[in-house]
């Protein structure tokens, strides 16, 4: 995985699969989930990524079944997919405690 | 709803996944459209829409294209085209002058604002798309080499309706402006810590070039004066020969993805090398002797694309 940041619709896909395999449309409402609703994945880019997200060995299909005539595919986060969840994660939150500290100094200017 | 509403909807479905691989298809149409089918059915939809259709479309080509170039090789050539886009760009408003020097005594034409031509627009969506690629701004540089894909043929129809009144650009420029586009669209930019610097480097030699070959007309110098003296059909076809032996080169050393970036980044310098051709022989013997040979070898690269994909569906089955 290189050390570039990881864009949004990765990111949710990868962090829908945190908790276990889901197919194609749990995907899809997860992510939206998990974007407080802000971003709804369309199936083309969804599928884009997963394939992308296979090559790269971050995801991997987990099994297939019908259900009420539908094809459904599961995937699943390999431990290469949870250890780059894991970083960028951690990017995250070093971002979001620096920016926090930022605004603790203005505070304190604003009220020196 | 109805088994007929359904099947219909499943049918538009079906017809937009037929812009994806058949290798593709094969593996992943069911499975795809049971998702769009829940999609549709958790929204309570009768039909796709149209965003949807288009986005499968735009998703089926993207993933065709993925087939035959690797997305490295795209990458790198779209770096390396807008990297020769904001080459161009900035030799050649340099070259100009900016603005336009008195105006335009030797001509009729009435200039672009206080420029001499509109292609100053065209120029200043390079340079910018190039700052925000090193910026890393990559969306925002996509949305603008999406304008630098639209621009030229813009300008081209403009200049066409109120002929006399604008000086340029030329239509090689154009041409390889658009072409350049197409490829800096076709993969993501990725910049090294060199790029800046050698884009630079290579405009500042390229204004160099322009200005000592291109000595005899210092008086007024446009940008056509360069696919004229700097890349004249001799010069260009001497040294897209030349590279053409690199390419060759690299394929024996087996350097397969450098030879296919460099052959994708001579694409628009072939484009502009034969209008340079066409324009001077007109449309003699040796324009279409060259409008021959540049359909047969697209004839045979589409046809071995043809085989290659027929080859890769016969080895799923």
């Amino acid at each position: 995985m290189t050390p570039t940041e990881m864009r949004e619709p990765t990111f949710l896909v990868l962090a829908a699969l945190a908790d276990g395999r889901k197919h194609g449309y749990a995907l899809i409402a997860e992510a939206e989930t998990l974007s407080g609703g802000r971003v709804k994945l369309k199936v083309g880019t969804l599928y884009a990524a997963l394939d992308r997200l296979q090559a790269e060995g971050l995801v991997d299909a987990a099994g297939e079944e019908v259900v009420g005539g539908r094809n459904r595919r599961y995937y699943a986060l390999t431990d290469a997919g949870a250890d780059a969840l894991s970083e960028e994660v951690a990017r995250m939150q070093a971002k979001a405690a620096l920016a926090s500290a930022r605004l603790k100094l203005r505070l304190a200017g604003g009220l020196a | 709803m109805t088994g007929v509403r359904r099947g219909a909807r499943e049918r538009r479905y079906r017809r937009a996944l037929q812009f994806y691989p058949k290798r593709w298809r094969d593996r992943n149409a069911d499975v795809v459209l049971s998702t769009l089918l829940d999609v549709a059915d958790a929204e309570g939809r009768r039909s796709p829409r149209v965003s949807e259709l288009l986005q499968l479309a735009a998703s089926g080509l993207s993933t065709r294209l993925a087939v035959s170039i690797s997305r490295r090789t795209r990458d790198q050539a779209s770096t390396i085209a807008v990297a020769t886009g904001a080459l161009l760009a900035i030799a050649f408003a340099v070259v100009q002058g900016l603005p336009a020097p008195s105006p335009l005594e030797w001509s009729s034409a009435r200039g672009f604002g206080p420029f001499l031509s509109p292609a100053i627009v065209l120029y200043s969506l390079w340079m910018l798309a190039f700052v925000l690629v090193l910026l890393g701004q990559r969306r925002a540089a996509k949305i603008v080499l999406a304008l630098c894909l639209l621009a030229p043929a813009t300008l081209w129809i403009t200049r066409r309706s109120i002929e006399g009144l604008w000086v340029g650009p030329s239509l090689q420029t154009l041409v390889f402006l658009t072409m350049l586009a197409v490829l800096a669209l076709l993969g993501t930019p990725r910049p090294t810590r060199w790029t800046g610097a050698g884009m630079l480097i290579g405009a500042g030699a390229l204004v160099i070039a322009f200005r000592t070959i291109g000595a005899p007309a210092k008086s007024y110098m446009d940008e056509g004066t360069f696919w004229r003296l700097v890349a004249s059909p001799y010069n260009l076809g001497t040294a897209l020969a030349v590279l053409g032996v690199v390419v060759f080169s690299f394929i024996i050393a087996g350097r397969g993805v450098w030879s296919k970036t460099l052959f994708l980044s001579f694409v628009p310098w072939i484009a502009a090398w034969s209008v340079s051709v066409i324009m001077q022989f007109r449309w003699d013997g040796t324009a279409w002797l060259l409008a021959g040979l540049l359909a047969g070898i697209a004839s045979r690269v589409l046809v071995r694309a043809s085989r290659r994909s027929r080859s890769d569906a016969d080895a799923v089955r």
